[in-house]
C-alpha cells in the first residue's frame, strides 16, 4: 500500500465523514433546532447550553468521554455491539457519531439564529389562511430560513472537516477506518516526511476556503426589514381625501 | 341567520365582550381608538390569540381563572381551534407577503396549500383583476410598495376560500380613490358570493362607504353596536351632544371625528370630455343631480378590459359586473355651503334645494342638518355666515359643494 494510496484513502475518508455527518446533522437539528426555539420552559437554558456545550469543551474531553461511553465495557458500547455486532471505538461508526456531537452547535445555532430572526409572523399569516402546520413548515418556513440552512451545513461540513484531536481518541489512526486528512497530516509531520503533509495541509486549506467562499457568495437574505427607503420614495399617493 | 356569536372573557388581553355580529346584514365594521382591543379582538376571532396563553399567566401570577373564548359560527363552536381550521381569515394592515415569493407564488401558495382552497369560489384571474394586480404579478413581493403590497394581500385573502375575512385596517396605505373602490369591491363580494367580512377602520368614513353594522369598542368593551346610519349619526355628533351625555364614554375620543354626509348617488352618466359623472340623488327627481370627478361608467360600460387605470390610482379595480348603477360617496360637512337663492353663476358644479331639518351650535361654528330627497346633508357653516343668512327651521336653502 503506498503512502498516496493512503493519502487517497484518508481523503475520501474525510469527505464522506463530512457529508454524513452533515446530512444527519441537518436531519436531527432543523426539528431540534425549531423546537429549541419554540420552547419557552425553564429548562432552555440548560438545553441551548448543551447544544453549545462542544464549542468550548477541548475536544480530548469530549473525545475521553465518548472514548469511555463507546468502549465495549460501558453499557452504551454492549448495547451498540448487541445491535450492531461491531464495535464503536476505533471503527468510522464512532468517529461519525463524534462528529454528530462535535459538530452539532455549528448546524443548530445558525438554525436556531434563523428561525428566531424570523419569528412567527409568516407561520401566523400562512396558519389563518387555512395552510397547515407541516405543509406551513416545509413550504413555507424551510424555504424562508434558506440562508440559516446553507450557512449550518456549511459550517457543518468545514468543522467536520477540520476535527483532529476528538477522532484521534476515540478512533486512533486506522487507515482506510478512522484516518481522517488531519491525523494523516499529522502522522507524516511526525514521520518528518514534511512534502507530503504540505500536499495534505494544501488540500484541507483549499477545501476550507473553497466552501466559506462559496457560503458567503450564495447566502444572501432575499427579504430585509429596511425597505423603508423604496417605499417612500416611490408611489407616495397623496390624500385626495 | 349567518350571525357570529362571541363570547369573549379575557383579563390577560383586556378584552371583554359578549356580542353578535350579524354578518348576514352586510359587512360589519368595528370603530374605536387605537389601543381600544380592536386588533386583539380579531386575532382573537381568528384563533391566533389562544385562551391557552391565559393559563400560563394564571401559573404565574394566580389571577382569578376568567377566560373565555367562546365563538359560535354556523350552530358550531371554535374555541380552541387552530388558525388553519379556523372559518375566520385575519387580515392585517401589516401586509406581510411571503418574502421569498413574487406576487403569483403569494397567490398560488394559498391554492396550493391552504386546506379552505377547494372552497374558493372564484378563479385566480378574477381575483387577480379586481384588486389590479395584473402588473405586479412577476415582481417579488419585497419590491412592492405599502398600497400595493395591501392589495395584493387582499387578492391572497380572497383566494384562500375560508368565508369570514377579518380585515383589519386593509387599506391604511392607498389614496382615498384607490380605496373607496376596493371598499365597493368588497360589498360587491358580500352581495355576490356570500363571503362575509368584518373591517376594522378607524376613519368612520370608510366604514360609511361599506358597513351596515358598527360595533364602537373603548378599552376592550363594547360600547355601542347598531346599524351604521345611526351610529355615524351618533359619533360625528358626539360633541355636540358632549353637554348632555357627557358621562358616556363614547364620546372621550371620537369628537374630532369631522362630521359628514353619506349620500346615496344612482344613474351615472358619463361626462367624458370633462372627466365627470352626472349622478341623480334620488330615482324620482330627474333634476336633483350631483358631478363627480372622473367618468366612471365609462369603465363598467366596456367591462373593463383596457382599463390599466390611472397612474395616481396606481390601477383602478373593476367593479363585478355591469349593474353598477348605484354608489355611496361622503362629502364633509365642511365642504358644503348654503345660500338662500339658486346661485348659478358660480364654479360650484352641485347646487342641492334642501330643507333645514336641524340647527346645532358646536363651538364658533353652526352645524345645519338638510334634507334633500330623505337624504341627509350636513353643512357645517360659521356662526357669522349663519347670523348673516338668519337661517330658521323648516326653510328652503341651496346647499353647494364641488364636484365630489
Amino acid at each position: 500500500m503506498t503512502d498516496w494510496f493512503t493519502d487517497a484513502q484518508a481523503l475520501w475518508l474525510t469527505i464522506k465523514l463530512a457529508c454524513l455527518t452533515v446530512i444527519l446533522l441537518l436531519l436531527i437539528g432543523i426539528p431540534l433546532a425549531w423546537w429549541l426555539t419554540k420552547y419557552q420552559g425553564r429548562l432552555k437554558p440548560i438545553f441551548e447550553a448543551l447544544v453549545a456545550l462542544p464549542l468550548v469543551l477541548p475536544p480530548t474531553v469530549l473525545g475521553f468521554y465518548l472514548l469511555l461511553a463507546f468502549s465495549p465495557d460501558s453499557w452504551f458500547g454492549q448495547l451498540w455491539i448487541t445491535l450492531t455486532g461491531e464495535q464503536l471505538v476505533f471503527s468510522f461508526s464512532g468517529i461519525l457519531l463524534g462528529s454528530l456531537i462535535y459538530s452539532l452547535p455549528f448546524v443548530v445555532q445558525p438554525l436556531m439564529a434563523g428561525f428566531s430572526q424570523l419569528g412567527h409572523q409568516y407561520g401566523q399569516v400562512a396558519a389563518s389562511l387555512g395552510v397547515p402546520p407541516v405543509k406551513r413548515f416545509v413550504f413555507l418556513i424551510l424555504p424562508l430560513i434558506k440562508p440559516s440552512l446553507i450557512s449550518a451545513a456549511t459550517l457543518g461540513f468545514a468543522h467536520t472537516l477540520g476535527e483532529f484531536g476528538l477522532v484521534l481518541m476515540i478512533g486512533g489512526n486506522i487507515p482506510g477506518e478512522t484516518q481522517v486528512l488531519s491525523i494523516a497530516l499529522y502522522h507524516h509531520v511526525e514521520m518528518l516526511s514534511y512534502d507530503k503533509a504540505h500536499n495534505l495541509a494544501l488540500v484541507l486549506l483549499c477545501f476550507s476556503f473553497v466552501s466559506l467562499t462559496l457560503l458567503y457568495k450564495f447566502n444572501k437574505p432575499f427579504y430585509s426589514n429596511d425597505k423603508s427607503h423604496r417605499t417612500s420614495n416611490r408611489n407616495q399617493n397623496s390624500a385626495v381625501d | 341567520m349567518n350571525n357570529l356569536h362571541i363570547k369573549i372573557k379575557n383579563s390577560h388581553l383586556n378584552l371583554s365582550i359578549d356580542t353578535s355580529l350579524p354578518l348576514s346584514q352586510g359587512i360589519v365594521g368595528v370603530f374605536g381608538k387605537s389601543g381600544a382591543g380592536k386588533s386583539t379582538l380579531l386575532r382573537v376571532l381568528a384563533s391566533l390569540e389562544k385562551a391557552a396563553t391565559e393559563k400560563t399567566v394564571l401559573k404565574k401570577h394566580g389571577f382569578e381563572k376568567n377566560a373565555e373564548h367562546t365563538i359560535t359560527w354556523q350552530q358550531q363552536e371554535y374555541n380552541n381551534v387552530q388558525a388553519e381550521q379556523n372559518p375566520c381569515l385575519l387580515q392585517t394592515q401589516q401586509a406581510q407577503l411571503f418574502p421569498n415569493l413574487t406576487v403569483l407564488e403569494n397567490l398560488e401558495f394559498v391554492l396550493k396549500y391552504s386546506n379552505w382552497a377547494k372552497q374558493t369560489p372564484f378563479t385566480i384571474e378574477q381575483v387577480i383583476q379586481w384588486c389590479g394586480i395584473e402588473h405586479l404579478l412577476t415582481q417579488p413581493s419585497i419590491s412592492l410598495s405599502g398600497g400595493e403590497q395591501q392589495r395584493v394581500n387582499l387578492a391572497r385573502s380572497l383566494l384562500c376560500g375560508k368565508p369570514i375575512i377579518l380585515l383589519d385596517e386593509p387599506f391604511s396605505a392607498l389614496d382615498w380613490n384607490a380605496r373607496t373602490q376596493l371598499l365597493s369591491l368588497l360589498v360587491q363580494l358580500q352581495q355576490d358570493y356570500k363571503l362575509y367580512f368584518v373591517i376594522v377602520s378607524h376613519s368612520l368614513k370608510e366604514l360609511a362607504l361599506c358597513s351596515q353594522h358598527i360595533l364602537v369598542i373603548d378599552n376592550g368593551e363594547l360600547v355601542q353596536s347598531g346599524s351604521t346610519t345611526e351610529l355615524i349619526d351618533k359619533l360625528t355628533h358626539a360633541s355636540s351632544n358632549s353637554e348632555i351625555d357627557s358621562g358616556s364614554k363614547t364620546d372621550a375620543g371620537f369628537s374630532n371625528q369631522t362630521r359628514f354626509s353619506t349620500l346615496t348617488l344612482t344613474n351615472p352618466v358619463a361626462l367624458t370630455e370633462y372627466h365627470l359623472t352626472k349622478w341623480q340623488l334620488s330615482d324620482g327627481d330627474k333634476n336633483l343631480v350631483i358631478y363627480t370627478k372622473g367618468s366612471e361608467t365609462t369603465r363598467s360600460e366596456s367591462k373593463g378590459s383596457e382599463n390599466i387605470g390611472s397612474e395616481s390610482a396606481g390601477c383602478e379595480s373593476k367593479n363585478l359586473d355591469n349593474k353598477s348603477s348605484k354608489k355611496l360617496v361622503t362629502l364633509d360637512a365642511n365642504r358644503v355651503s348654503l345660500s338662500r337663492q339658486a346661485n348659478l353663476d358660480t364654479s360650484m358644479l352641485n347646487h342641492l334645494e334642501a330643507n333645514i331639518t336641524d340647527i346645532t351650535h358646536i363651538e364658533h361654528l353652526v352645524l345645519v342638518t338638510l334634507n334633500v330627497q330623505g337624504q341627509t346633508l350636513y353643512a357645517e357653516i360659521s356662526l357669522l355666515s349663519f347670523s348673516n343668512l338668519n337661517l330658521q327651521l323648516g326653510e328652503t336653502v341651496f346647499a353647494q359643494f364641488k364636484a365630489l
